[in-house]
Order: C-alpha cells, then sequence, then structure tokens
C-alpha cells in the first residue's frame, strides 16, 4: 500500500517534469516561429524542413548527440555538487586533440588503441577542469570566470598545435588521420559510430554514482547544503575538485569519441561551441544523466535541421542557437511555464483544493 | 470595560495552500496589555502583521478607534494610526547613536534640510530620562545589551506617537532580570494609557504582565482569558489542544562520579564578529544533563561547532572513553561517541533537498553494515532506515519523503535518529533542540534526551530557554564571554541567580568546574 503510493508520488512528479519540458519546447517553437516570421519566412515550412532533415539524416542527429550527452554530462556533475563547469568547451577540444595525437602518433593493438585514446582524452579534460577547481578550493576565486579564462588559453594553445606541431596537412590546421587500430567502429554503414553506446553507458553509471554511492552522496550534499555537509564531515573542496575533474574527463572524453568514431582528425574550430550546447543540453534535462541522453537528442536535432534549414531558407543557421536561448529562458523562469502548465489542468487544481 | 481601539473581524490570510490565519476575531482594549499566546506557527505573528500593514488579509474587517481600514494599507498607514511594532529581530543600525536611531526616518521632526545632531540629541534626552534609559543618547547602538537594545526599539516607537505597541516575542534574547525590567516598562506604559500586545510562547511571562491572554492555535482563535482567572496547565491545554504533560528530570543526590567527558582549555582563533572559547573547560559525567546557559552569542555557537568538528581548536584538548584529542575533526569527534543536534536543524542539520534516507544515510559514512567500497547496500540501509523511521516516529512514515516537505518536528526527528543511534555514543550535544518545534515534538525530543540520560550517556545542553534548561538539566553552567563562569547544581542555582552570572553581573568564577 505504501509502496505503491510512494511510486505513485514520484511518478507524478517525474511526468510534470516531462510536461515542463514539453511545454517549454513547445513554447520556445511558437517564439522562434515569430522570428522566422519576421525573417520573411514561413514558420510551419521551416520547421518542416528542419524536421524533415533532422529524421533523414538521423544518423548524424546520433553522431552529434554523442557528444552533446558528454559535454551535457560535463555540466550535470559538477552542478549537483555546487560548482559550475564553464570549461567544457576547452576539454572537449583539448580531448579531442589528445585523443587524434595518440591515435595517429602510433600503432597500438586493437581494443587498447581507443581505450588508451580515450583515457588520454579524459586526463586531459580532467587537468583542465581541475585549474578553476583548485582555483576556487585554494583562493576562493569565482569558477565561471577562471572556466572561461581557461577556455581562451586552450583555444589559441589548441590553434597552434593544429597549426604547428601536430599538424597532418599541408591545406589546413588539422593533425593526421587516425590509424584503424584506434577508430571506433560505426554502426553498420550509418554516420554514428559505437561510441553512442559508451555515452549512454556512462549516463546510467553516473546515475548508479550520484544515487547508490557515498561519494554521490557526499557531492550532492556538498552542492545543496554545503555547511550540513560539513557537519557530516564531507570535505566540500575536495569534494568540488572531484566532480570538476570527473566533468572535465566526461567533456575531454566526448571529443575523443568524435575523433575516433566520426571525423578520425582534430580539425581545429571543429569543436566549437559543444561545450556550452552542453550547459543548455544539462539545464534543460534538470541535470538528471538520464534526462541528458533526450536534451542532447533534441539539442541535435535542432542543430542537424538548422543547417537544412540555413541551406534551403534565408533564415541563418543560429536559428538554432535562438531558439535554444528562448528555451532556457524558458526554463529558468519557472513561473512562465508553471502558470501555463497549471491553466492546462484546470480540473485538476480545483480537485486539489477541494481535496484540501 | 473600555472601548475596543482594534477590532478585528473574520480575518483571513493564505499563504498557498496554508491558510495562516482563518477567521480570527479580536478585540484589544483601549489601556490594556493584552497577550497573543500560541506556538511556533499558530498565526499570531501573521495576525499582527496584518495590523501593521506588513500583509493584506483576503477577507474579514479590521477597525482601528472605530475607523475601518481598507484591505490594503502599509504600515506608514499604520503607523499614522498609532500602531507600532517591535521585530523580533532587532531593526538598528549600530554604527548609529541612540538618538541617532530612535529619529531614523522621522529626521524632519528635528530639522528640515541639514540634520541638526544638537537637536536630535536634545528632543531624545527626555524621553530616555522618562523611560529609565540609563545610556547616554549619544553613545553607539554598537555594544549595547539586548536589553537596552529592546528599549530603544520601544523608545523609537513611542518616538512616532504609538498608542498600540506590538512586540513579536520581546523576551527570547533577554536575561530574567532583563525581562523584569521590560515588564516594569511596559506597565508604566500601559499607566500612560498605551495599549500592548505581546506575541509570545511564553506561558509564564504573559502570567506576570498581562490583563487578558488570546490564543491562537493552527491559525484560529481559540479562546480569550483575564489573566486573573487562568493559570498555566489551562493556557497549555488550550494552546495544544490537549493535555501536555512536562518531561522534568528527576535529579538524584548521588555523589558525580568520574566525567566521562572532559573539554580541557580549549581556545578557537578569536574573529571579530563572534565570541571565541577562551580557556574553555567542562565537564559531563555519564547519565547527567549538564545545561548551558547564557545570552546567545556568548561562545554557545562556537562550543558546538568546535564539538562536532567544524571549527578548529588551536589549543586544548578534549577527552572522552580514554582517548583524547587535540585535533578536531568531524572524523574524529565521530570516533569520540558525540552525537550532535546542531542549532539549525534548516542549515547545519539537514540537506533539506534530500530525503529521509539519504540525511540518516549521512551519519554512517564508512559504517560496513551499509556500504561496501562506497556503494551503498540498499536492502540494508532501507531496512535500517526503515527501522528508525518506526523508532523515532518520523511521519509521513517514508524514507523517501523529502526533508523540505515535512514538518519542523519530524525534521528534528530525522536529525535525532540520524545523531543518536551511532554504535558507540557516549555523549549527546543538544544545541537549542526545540527552537520552534510544536509542543508534540517539544515532548519527543526531551523525552529522548532523558532516554538517553537513562542509559548513562552524557549530555551538553545549550538553550538560550532557562526554562527549558532548569527543567531537564542536572547541573548548570553558565557561559559568558567564551567561558563557563558558573557550574552548579540545577536544584540549587535559582533562575535570579543565572541571570546574574549570564549578565556578568557576578563575577567570573574562573575555570569553576
Amino acid at each position: 500500500m505504501k509502496l505503491s503510493s510512494d511510486k505513485k508520488a514520484r511518478l507524478k512528479w517525474k511526468s510534470l517534469d516531462v510536461l515542463y519540458v514539453l511545454v517549454s519546447i513547445l513554447l520556445a517553437l511558437v517564439a522562434g516561429g515569430v522570428f522566422i516570421l519576421i525573417t520573411g519566412n514561413n514558420p510551419l515550412q521551416a520547421y518542416g524542413i528542419m524536421f524533415s532533415k533532422a529524421f533523414s539524416s538521423f544518423g548524424q542527429v546520433l553522431r552529434r548527440a554523442t557528444v552533446y550527452i558528454l559535454t551535457g554530462l560535463a555540466v550535470s556533475i559538477p552542478i549537483k555538487t555546487g560548482v559550475i563547469n564553464m570549461g567544457g568547451e576547452g576539454q572537449v577540444a583539448a580531448g579531442a586533440l589528445t585523443a587524434a595525437v595518440l591515435g595517429s602518433a602510433f600503432m597500438l593493438p586493437l581494443g587498447i588503441h581507443p581505450i588508451a585514446c580515450m583515457l588520454g582524452a579524459m586526463i586531459t579534460g580532467a587537468v583542465l577542469a581541475l585549474i578553476p577547481a583548485v582555483f576556487k578550493t585554494r583562493f576562493g576565486s569565482s569558477e565561471v570566470v577562471t572556466g572561461i579564462m581557461v577556455n581562451y588559453l586552450v583555444q589559441y594553445l589548441l590553434q597552434y598545435l593544429s597549426m604547428y606541431t601536430f599538424r597532418g596537412s599541408a591545406n589546413s590546421a588539422q593533425t593526421a588521420e587516425v590509424f584503424d587500430s584506434a577508430k571506433i567502429a560505426r554502426v553498420g554503414d550509418a554516420q554514428w559510430s559505437y561510441g553512442l553506446f559508451i555515452a549512454i553507458a556512462l549516463c546510467f553509471a553516473m546515475h548508479f554514482v550520484m544515487s547508490r554511492t557515498r561519494v554521490g552522496l557526499e557531492m550532492q550534499s556538498a552542492g545543496l547544503n554545503p555547511l550540513a555537509a560539513r557537519y557530516q564531515g564531507v570535505n566540500v573542496g575536495r569534494m568540488s575538485m572531484l566532480a570538476m575533474a570527473l566533468g572535465g574527463a566526461m567533456a575531454g572524453l566526448g571529443g575523443s569519441l568524435e575523433v575516433l568514431g566520426g571525423r578520425y582528425l582534430y580539425l581545429d574550430t571543429y569543436f566549437a561551441s559543444y561545450g556550452f550546447d552542453g550547459i543548455a543540453v544539462s539545464y534543460m534535462a534538470k541535470n538528471n544523466p538520464i534526462m541528458i541522453i533526450i536534451t542532447a537528442m533534441f539539442i541535435s536535432v535542432l542543430k542537424v535541421g538548422a543547417v537544412a534549414l540555413d541551406r534551403q531558407t534565408n533564415v541563418s543557421v543560429h536559428f538554432s542557437t535562438a531558439l535554444q536561448g528562448i528555451f532556457i529562458i524558458l526554463l529558468v523562469s519557472p513561473y512562465i511555464v508553471q502558470a501555463i502548465v497549471a491553466k492546462l489542468k484546470p480540473k485538476r487544481k480545483a480537485q486539489l483544493t477541494a481535496e484540501e | 470595560m473600555a472601548e475596543p481601539v482594534i477590532s478585528m473581524r473574520d480575518v483571513t490570510i493564505r499563504f498557498g495552500s496554508l491558510v495562516a490565519n482563518d477567521k480570527v476575531s479580536l478585540d484589544i482594549e483601549k489601556g490594556e496589555i493584552m497577550a497573543l499566546l500560541g506556538e511556533n506557527g499558530a498565526g499570531k505573528s501573521t495576525l499582527m502583521k496584518i495590523l501593521y500593514g506588513l500583509y493584506m488579509r483576503e477577507s474579514g474587517e479590521i477597525t482601528v478607534d472605530g475607523k475601518a481600514m481598507p484591505r490594503k494599507f502599509s504600515p506608514s498607514d499604520a503607523i499614522g494610526l498609532g500602531i507600532g511594532m517591535v521585530p523580533q529581530h532587532f531593526m538598528l543600525v549600530d554604527s548609529f547613536s541612540v538618538a541617532e536611531n530612535i529619529v531614523l526616518g522621522e529626521e524632519q521632526k528635528a530639522s528640515r534640510l541639514l540634520l541638526n545632531k544638537e537637536k536630535i540629541f536634545s528632543m531624545v534626552e527626555p524621553l530616555c530620562k522618562e523611560f529609565g534609559i540609563d545610556v547616554s543618547p549619544r553613545q553607539k547602538v554598537e555594544n549595547l545589551p539586548l536589553g537596552v537594545k529592546q528599549k530603544i526599539e520601544i523608545l523609537k516607537a513611542l518616538f512616532r506617537q504609538t498608542k498600540i505597541l506590538i512586540l513579536d516575542e520581546p523576551t527570547t534574547v533577554l536575561t530574567p532580570q532583563e525581562v523584569d525590567e521590560l515588564f516594569k516598562m511596559l506597565r508604566s506604559l500601559q499607566k500612560k494609557g498605551l495599549t500592548v500586545v505581546i506575541i509570545t510562547h511564553k506561558m509564564h511571562e504573559v502570567l506576570a504582565v498581562t490583563d487578558r491572554i488570546t490564543v491562537m492555535r493552527h491559525g484560529k482563535h481559540i479562546a480569550t482569558f483575564n489573566t486573573a482567572d487562568t493559570n498555566t496547565q489551562e493556557l497549555a491545554r488550550t494552546m495544544v489542544g490537549k493535555d501536555v504533560a512536562s518531561v522534568h528530570v528527576e535529579q538524584s543526590d548521588a555523589p558525580l562520579g568520574e566525567p566521562s567527558f572532559v573539554i580541557d582549555r580549549v581556545n578557537t582563533p578569536p574573529s571579530e564578529d563572534r565570541c571565541n572559547l577562551k580557556d574553555f573547560c567542562l565537564k559531563l559525567y555519564p547519565g547527567k544533563v549538564v545545561g548551558v546557559a547564557g545570552i546567545d552569542g556568548n561562545g554557545q555557537t562556537e562550543l558546538v561547532e568546535v564539538l562536532t568538528g567544524v571549527r578548529r581548536m588551536h589549543s586544548g584538548s578534549i577527552t572522552a572513553g580514554g582517548n583524547t584529542i587535540t585535533e578536531n575533526t568531524t572524523d574524529s569527534m565521530r570516533r569520540l561517541g558525540i552525537g550532535v543536534i546542531p542549532e539549525d536543524r534548516i542549515e547545519q542539520g539537514l540537506v533539506m533537498e534530500f530525503c529521509v534516507r539519504d540525511n540518516i544515510m549521512m551519519g554512517y559514512k564508512g559504517d560496513p553494515r551499509f556500504e561496501r567500497h562506497g556503494i551503498f547496500r540498499m536492502k540494508a540501509v532501507d531496512r535500517y532506515v526503515d527501522e528508525l523511521v518506526g523508532k523515532y516516529d518520523v511521519r509521513p512514515a517514508r524514507r523517501s519523503a523529502v526533508c523540505r516537505y515535512i514538518s519542523g518536528g519530524n525534521q528534528q526527528k530525522v536529525v535525532l535518529a540520524r545523531e543518536l543511534e551511532r554504535p558507540a555514543l557516549q555523549a549527546v550535544v543538544a544545541s537549542q533542540p526545540v527552537r520552534g518545534l510544536d509542543v508534540g515534538a517539544i515532548q519527543f525530543t526531551h523525552q529522548t534526551l532523558l532516554r538517553l540520560r537513562g542509559e548513562d550517556k552524557s549530555i551538553l545542553l545549550v538553550s538560550s530557554d532557562l526554562d527549558e534548561i532548569k527543567s531537564l538539566s542536572d547541573y548548570i553552567a553558565v557561559i559568558r564571554d567564551g567561558r563557563i563562569v558558573a557550574f552548579k547544581k540545577a536544584d540549587e542555582f535559582s533562575k535570579d541567580e543565572i541571570g546574574l552570572y549570564m549578565s556578568g553581573a557576578i563575577a567570573d568564577e574562573g575555570c569553576a568546574v
């Protein structure tokens, strides 16, 4: 009896959350429609182009989503611990370069090579993420500001490295292609690789860590109430460093999966905006690792669709970014959506007040 | 009987789904001292805040001096009608003088454009004299005792020609002597024709000073008594809605044995805004409750923080069960077998977004019964948490209930369950363990502490409520300026004497333990 009502309550909350996200998406699409109208296009037609493109090349959607899932995790783990990882942008690119270099510099046995590349990428990401974390716990400086600054450092460093040190092409700033032994197999003839499964598995792993382990409990307590956490003996500083390192590793891994299973090389600026989009992915999922799988897909659909939109109409490819922005504004101003959700369910509300 | 100066009819206000005032009707007569008595959350402050224009009522009528009030009016309208309110937490500007604080906001009475400080002082001086404040109006408020600060708040109201004075929990921060002073002042105000309303949950005080007592419960007006015709039992019953047996310690004359827990010359680093511990000594004994009394801000918080391990001591030692430590980390204190009930369960005690289970598990780090290699053994965890939820009667009886959405009393039960069920528990440090709780939860908390006393645990009770300390303690220690200044058997230590030690009127006896 008790358990079933318990489960019901939880289900109700979950479904409310989903409804919440769905309403936000709908509102964002409506608002985006107004923008499209202003550009002189038919919104319905434009959305039609976007979504049909996204579904006709779903492989591309999945390939991008692989990275988004991991840059999303890169934000959600730290944020649950009370620190904000703004450095995803640098971490994902630096991880990608690391993987490309390790994959093209030498040969390793088939199974081991990609793993070595991924591990290298994760370490790179973790080290980069630790910079703002250490500055925060040691000197109290804002991890947001330091994180963004580190992004710039990394951006130009990577430009230099891909242009000179590891340049593998005569024409552009890119590395050589990784050896076959380092590649992650594509699924059939599709665009996407088995890397997607690694990303999804990590979502479930992170969910497990957060809900079933001591370290997950401590990380979340540090994020939700650092004082109470300290009273229970949690080392809040160490937890934020751990969370940042984990997040950085996720972003680095994301970069490496695109290199090993998609592009096969590192190309300068290729990874631009993947890290920042991770913030949106995590935010839309309310930082829930499982929900991230869905929101990463959604962002990916928008991005892939926007490219088609750009090609076939005069709506710019940046339209997807605008949509994303509107969407996030709606999510951070819960009252707008709450009011609408409440109106959608007038009967239920009346029922509730009657029960009281 | 005099004409009601304030008349409230069917006043209702809601906060979300909570009906904070449910058709409350109340008449306040001219020149009386009335108490609004009720537990925390009974709606008494809310009602008065409506009267003062801070909240807008949903329905109902209010008349002041026969004049009907509109639904929406501001505090300045209320002040204009002669209503003044002294908040629970004083709102004085520390760096201003007494006189400046009193005049603040009404400067035009003293000068038009430029502030004439001399004129302010001369305006305030007679007021101070009249009400027996013996500090100079030129003195800065900063270092004045809380009792004086409160009088300044009252004078602030009087300066605005207040005829109806509302005091919100006026005695919580005062020593017994200061309470007497305050009551004297209120009576002299009454003689001058003022009407006084005291919001409080302390029954003894209202019996001492009021003419009539109105009891509220769950947002409703329950009854109004003439003070002369009622007594504590009746008031308590009306307040709670059922008979309450108060919890008392049966003191024994057996001599104190060996101390089980020794705090020896503990110092904490001095800080600007807080009182540090200075050569703090205290001993606890098995099966005894030691109550620490003192005015808030004399080192109680630091003491609890040191015993929790969140504030490092830089010298001194703590000994329990044969182990002595000089470095107090949360882990080392826990190994000594201390359970801590922190003073602020919302900020320090619980992670409010966590469910009951997670909050309890926070206290069992590394316990092999509940985790293996850092992974929880969920079945064992759930079984254990269910057991505690039953034993401590947490409601709703669900381990997955999120702590933010359960009542304060149940939140405290979660803290108790986590802290007091540790294996090898030696001592309990309870800081303000019943602050803000309803009577049922107060009783439960006190009974739990006494149960542990019966199991020969040592108990340290820190509270700003002297009645609580008096009724629960075997021994009472008075803390002032970061050290213990007196330590006596509870039944030989009168409230007055405690008050004198608290205020420093009786000098320090050194490490008197």
